[in-house]
């Protein structure tokens, strides 16, 4: 009996500091959550053998990460740091595919870092030769974000080589690489994409970016209609509503509006990221 | 002087003495069930791959199986001979018309024995484990089964090595934290030597270096075991392909390198006095 009485004020400040201290972490900024991961050679001459599921164990990290502060809290990681600590995982271990998949879905379009998830990609295919997905990555990226459309088709060959599958992507990609249509293009990558995506996390990224994708293709679309009937692009999208071609404008599923610019490209004030203080987030 | 079949049943005699010892070592089976328990949790850890389920399950119980092992070594070759000095019945074994160097060898032996046994079974839990996920989440690659047995085999082999050397320390030490902190330096250090030489041979450990510290490198990385050989988790993992030259020449330098660790052992332990 006595035992329990002494348990007691142990269980209730237990109790007490557990909840505070969580909501305290909780609050820590996102430069903090992810934590710091010493430079590869460091890490790889202090694990043994250890080295290959330290850097599994860091993609990990950095997916639940993004997933906990995008998914849940909505809010911005710190891109920066995401990239160093898969650029430590991916020479930790040459690979890890998870790393570079990650890379992907995250760095060039929410993080503005198309040349960073590039550099990482080429480093994962000069080790995974058999991977048709790295050189499809590569593919769209320099296509896409870069309109370097020689090195696209060059990763695009090499992709076909190793899949067949990817071969259809290659008629269509050179479609719109010739017509210009690059939201179609982002489209079909995404369409192929989704269906093997594992992360929860990231499918619904993938699900919620290729949904604005198919709005502004739908306003494109739009704009072309426009464009045949009348002989001359629209002042504004809302003009689309007012001659009928479209019912009502869409809505941005990250929470922004869809606008033209100057050059008469249809944009949105989202950046197609969410959060306001989103870090050179992707001009679609 | 023995004749010779005193030899071998000596031998045999110190095997089973070994044996029966780590079977009957509480703390040995502890880290062995660890090790099990740890291993069930594998298809649990490996779901949470977004592209490679089989190769996060695989990295992730060689990774156990390197870890307890390594624990299982080094408290068994610890205990090998210390555990003899500390109790003093060395004194009674070195009173016997039996040589020294039949006692370390059947000890060691019955460690190989006990430690093969130890992989052998963290081993087939693995591959349980990996067969289950494999049949769930069929990888784009088929996963290479002989290269993880030939994996499993050669992390056998470090252990050997690393217990060797535990107990050529252990012949030599008054204490057991000395061979312990020692052995457990050289594994660590062990996987590093590789690494070292490329640096030296490269263009900055060339220019940056003083000539004594690339001997001193070059040194160290004859001395120490070289661990980065028999590591195969990267081509188990993701199946790629092993030379059999290479195979070979890391087993028979595993070889080379034990037989001389036994060899000084043995010469420690029968020069060392017993007071």
């Amino acid at each position: 009996m006595k035992r329990i009485v002494l348990l007691l004020p142990f269980l209730l400040l237990f109790f007490g500091t557990h909840a505070a201290l969580t909501s305290l972490r909780d609050s820590r900024p996102p430069e903090v959550r992810l934590g710091f991961f010493p430079p590869a050679p460091v890490v790889k001459a202090l694990s043994a053998d250890q080295y290959q599921f330290i850097s599994q164990l860091i993609t990990l990290k950095c997916l639940f990460y993004f997933g906990t502060l995008v998914d849940v809290r909505k809010q911005m990681p710190d891109w920066l740091r995401l990239q160093r600590a898969l650029y430590t995982a991916s020479r930790l271990d040459p690979y890890n595919m998870d790393a570079y998949y990650f890379a992907q879905a995250i760095l060039p379009w929410d993080a503005g870092k198309p040349q960073e998830a590039i550099d990482l990609l080429e480093y994962g295919f000069a080790h995974r030769t058999w991977d048709w997905y790295l050189p499809f990555f590569l593919s769209f990226d320099y296509a896409f974000f870069m309109k370097d459309y020689n090195k696209a088709g060059e990763f695009l060959t090499k992709a076909a080589e190793l899949n067949p599958r990817a071969a259809w992507f290659a008629t269509l990609a050179a479609r719109y690489y010739y017509e210009g249509g690059k939201t179609a293009l982002a489209l079909a990558y995404l369409r192929e994409l989704i269906p093997t995506t594992r992360s929860e996390a990231i499918k619904k990224q993938l699900l919620i970016r290729a949904e604005a994708l198919e709005r502004i293709f739908q306003l494109e679309e739009a704009i072309a209609d426009f464009s045949k009937r009348f002989h001359r692009a629209p002042k504004d999208l809302q003009e689309l509503v007012d001659v009928g071609i479209l019912d009502h404008l869409p809505e941005d599923p990250y929470g922004g509006t869809f606008y033209l610019d100057k050059q008469g490209k249809v944009r949105t004030t989202s950046k197609l990221a969410f959060g306001k203080g989103s870090r050179g987030g992707h001009k679609n | 002087m023995k004749d010779g079949a005193a030899v071998p049943r000596t031998l045999s005699a110190f095997i089973t003495v070994a044996i029966k010892g780590g079977i009957r070592d509480r703390v040995i089976s502890a880290i062995l069930v660890v090790g099990l328990l740890l291993l069930l949790t594998t298809p649990v850890v490996a779901v949470f791959s977004m592209r490679q389920v089989l190769a996060l399950a695989s990295s992730y119980s060689l990774s156990i199986i390197s870890l307890v092992g390594l624990l299982l070594t080094l408290s068994m070759a610890i205990s090998l001979v210390a555990r003899d000095l500390e109790q003093r019945s060395i004194y009674t074994v070195c009173s016997l018309p039996i040589s020294r160097s039949s006692y370390l060898l059947g000890k060691f032996l019955g460690f190989a024995i006990l430690i093969l046994l130890a992989v052998a079974i963290l081993g087939c839990f693995s591959a349980g484990a990996l067969a289950v996920l494999e049949r769930i989440y069929p990888p784009e690659r088929p996963f290479a089964w002989g290269g993880f047995f030939l994996g499993l085999w050669f992390q056998y082999w470090i252990f050997l090595i690393v217990g060797a050397i535990t107990v050529l320390f252990s012949t030599v030490a008054t204490s057991n934290f000395l061979p312990l902190a020692l052995s457990v330096g050289i594994y660590f250090g062990s996987y590093s030597t590789e690494a070292v030489r490329y640096y030296l041979q490269s263009g900055g450990g060339e220019d940056k270096l003083s000539p004594a510290v690339k001997i001193f490198g070059k040194l160290v990385y004859w001395i120490l075991p070289n661990f980065s050989a028999f590591d195969l988790k990267t081509e188990i993992v993701y199946g790629l392909a092993l030379s059999g030259k290479t195979v070979l020449l890391t087993q028979l330098y595993g070889f080379a390198y034990l037989g001389i660790v036994l060899v000084l052992a043995m010469i420690a332990f029968s020069r060392r006095e017993f007071l």
